[in-house]
């Protein structure tokens, strides 16, 4: 639970601590009073942030029920400045300190086609057919001759 | 409206090159599809000639272009990087695909050994400082031909930083003046091909195959060191040498295992740096300078014109072939990258620091991935010039061509020609034929050991030249004979009679008193008229060289 905890925190409040320092927000703070930021401020922050965010995550940021845990996560994070981290490098992975584990250059798996297009809703011989939607502008170069768009 | 001229030089090579409505090499106009398609032949972009221009008129400024390059080369290895399903060109859709690779839940990423010796062996290869410890981070976007809805790369510590690749452009009309140019690496870093999308016009639908999706790639990242078509093409052309010469990928464009996308931007020398946009889908090796210089026209035309050039990303049109905004709804893309969390960081060691006692699988010795490093292009190029004398373009000549190398040693090994002869003949008739009938060397219906055989008849002087290429023509057509046979039964040896040679040339000179007459006036053609008979007489087997020389003797006398 720790480590999605952590995925969402350096997510979002990356995002948010970065406009808030644009904002010129860093100055006023520094720290031993342990300063807890007012629902208002972090609110209206995931506002703005919330419209880039939302076709990016595909995530809703509309709803109260919606922004309650990001406005937590975000408050969470923003304990952070009280503690002094000059010199300290923030902790970007739990398995910091892990060993890497390397695999063999062998073929032990795949061919399976069937089994996985199982968990396709519509397949057209054996390719998969993509879900409709926006198809992001960064992929188009990779058309192949069939199309036109 | 009058075009303007429009003008960049290549700084390096002090060249200036017309646009527009100039004497470019691009033509007249916007340069089309249809006219670079009709050229056959061209087997590589850099080796187009180049054609120089005017100096600049005086109150016209010149245009600097700076080019930078990011390339995707996909490993060559038996199994994906982070899960064990197969790497394979053409396979039933969707049959090289495990849990990992369709993103399903509780699934984990294992990294392929073999992928990262790669990284560490091409680094090495461009002198790059390998990294003891990178990291592994996530790209965010959606797409359909990417199931997890990120991919795995090595944005903030890749494995291998600040490197070089040297490569040669020939400067000046001829291919015999070649320069080396270097360009940095800035990095070289692991990361996820994507699976591939088919869009269905008919249904209107789009259709996914996964089974690229997970490969390994080495993303190499090259600093804005060029300023042209022509640099970029030769610096992806040497990169692909060396990729291949190391095995770490195939690197044929054609089947899409190295991509290349150029940043690009145009600027007054000593002005600051222009707005660069980003031209993606080069991935052909005949279009590549084309779409680039066509990119630097287009913006200095734009500029010149009193227009702004956009920070946007644009795709090149092979069939118009010009460069073509992709459409941008979306606004600027943000990758969201964060660490990746379920691999720790990647510790690569060298003799001095190898943990005792870890399992020698676990562990990657940096030094002795230099020791087994194979024999590099520019390597092998300076041995050819050193030990056979030969003329460097030469040696890039030979090895531009799969197998060509290995067709040239073969033939010295057995031959006792001169370097120069077999040089001429493997890049001169031999690659002709080769490019005539769209073959490969390893296609080849001629054998080094029978070209090796036909060059020692001609060293030996048993034939002349003529004769020995139309031995090398039948010798192509068919199989089954060897030179000395083919030349036995077409009696084509050269005479060696000395005796009969003079009988013959003299008896020719007494039948054409007319003919020796315009000789001794000082007519130059005369005395080729007169080896022509003297040929004829002979039935094509005396060597022109000698006839004139026994012919000149003779009537000098």
């Amino acid at each position: 639970m720790q480590e999605i905890y952590w995925g969402v925190i350096s997510g979002t409040s990356q995002v948010w601590l970065g406009l808030w320092a644009l904002a010129g927000g860093r100055r006023g703070f520094t720290s031993k009073a342990g300063p807890r930021v007012e629902a208002g401020a972090s609110r209206r922050v995931l506002k703005g942030v919330g419209q880039i965010l939302e076709p990016l995550a595909l995530a809703d940021f509309g709803s109260g029920g919606a922004v309650a845990r990001p406005e937590k996560a975000i408050a969470f994070a923003y304990r952070l400045c009280a503690v002094a981290t000059d010199r300290v490098g923030p902790v970007r992975s739990v398995l910091e300190d892990g060993c890497l584990c390397l695999r063999s250059d062998n073929v032990v798996e795949g061919n399976c086609a069937e089994e996985l297009l199982q968990n396709s809703r519509r397949d057209v011989e054996e390719y998969f057919v993509a879900p409709p939607g926006r198809i992001s502008w960064p992929k188009l170069d990779e058309k192949e001759p069939l199309s036109h768009c | 409206m009058a075009t303007p001229m429009l003008r960049w030089c290549c700084p390096g090579r002090r060249w200036i090159f017309a646009g527009i409505g100039g004497g470019s090499r691009h033509g007249r106009g916007v340069p089309t599809g249809s006219t670079s398609s009709g050229k056959r032949g061209q087997s590589s972009v850099a080796q187009q000639p180049l054609i120089t221009a005017q100096k600049p008129r005086k109150g016209e400024r010149e245009w600097a272009a700076v080019v930078g390059l990011e390339i995707h080369a996909q490993i060559a290895s038996n199994s994906k990087l982070f899960s064990g399903s197969q790497v394979d060109f053409a396979a039933p859709p969707n049959s090289l695909v495990s849990f990992f690779d369709a993103s399903l839940p509780g699934t984990l990423p294992v990294l392929n050994r073999r992928c990262v010796e790669a990284a560490v062996m091409t680094g090495l290869a461009l002198d790059c400082h390998i990294n003891r410890k990178s990291l592994f981070d996530r790209k965010h976007y959606f797409y359909a031909d990417l199931p997890a809805g990120y991919q795995i790369t090595q944005q903030r510590l890749p494995i291998a930083v600040n490197g070089s690749l040297a490569y040669s452009v020939c400067v000046g009309q001829r291919w015999s003046q070649m320069v080396t140019r270097t360009v940095g690496v800035k990095q070289i870093q692991l990361e996820q091909d994507s699976g591939k999308s088919l869009h269905d016009n008919l249904r209107s639908q789009t259709l996914i195959d996964l089974n690229r999706a997970g490969v390994g790639l080495l993303e190499v990242v090259l600093e804005p060191d060029m300023s042209c078509g022509e640099e970029a093409a030769a610096a992806i052309r040497e990169l692909q040498l060396i990729l291949q010469a190391l095995g770490t990928s195939q690197a044929n464009m054609a089947e899409g295992q190295l991509r290349v996308d150029a940043n690009i931007s145009v600027h007054h020398p000593g002005e600051p740096l222009g707005v660069r946009t980003e031209v993606k889908n080069l991935n052909s090796a005949r279009f590549l300078a084309k779409a680039i210089d066509y990119e630097i026209q287009r913006q200095i035309s734009e500029l010149e014109n009193g227009g702004k050039i956009l920070n946007e990303t644009r795709s090149f049109d092979y069939k118009l072939g010009c460069t073509v905004p992709m459409r941008d709804k979306e606004g600027k893309q943000d990758y969201r990258f964060m660490p990746e969390p379920n691999l720790p960081p990647l510790l690569l060691y060298d003799s001095g620091s190898l943990p005792t006692g870890a399992d020698p699988q676990q562990v990657i010795d940096i030094d002795q991935l230099r020791e087994q490093l194979p024999e590099l292009p520019r390597v092998t190029r300076e041995k050819l010039v050193r030990q056979y004398g030969m003329r460097p373009e030469h040696s890039f000549a030979l090895l531009n061509e799969v197998g060509l190398l290995e067709f040239f040693q073969n033939v010295m090994k057995e031959t006792r020609a001169e370097p120069k002869k077999v040089t001429s003949w493997v890049l001169n008739t031999f690659l002709g034929f080769l490019k005539q009938q769209n073959l490969a060397v390893s296609e080849s219906p001629v054998t080094p050991s029978a070209l090796a055989e036909l060059l020692d008849l001609l060293d030996r002087k048993a034939i002349s030249s003529s004769a020995a290429k139309q031995v090398f023509e039948e010798l192509w057509r068919s199989k089954g004979k060897t030179p000395a046979q083919m030349v036995a039964e077409k009696q084509l040896e050269l005479m060696q009679d000395a005796e009969a040679l003079e009988l013959l040339c003299r008896s020719t000179l007494e039948t054409h008193p007319q003919v020796v007459t315009d000789v001794k006036k000082g007519n130059p053609r005369a005395i080729n008229k007169l080896i022509g008979l003297v040929r004829r007489a002979t039935l094509g087997r005396a060597d022109p060289t000698v006839i004139k020389e026994v012919l000149e003797r003779q009537l000098s006398s």
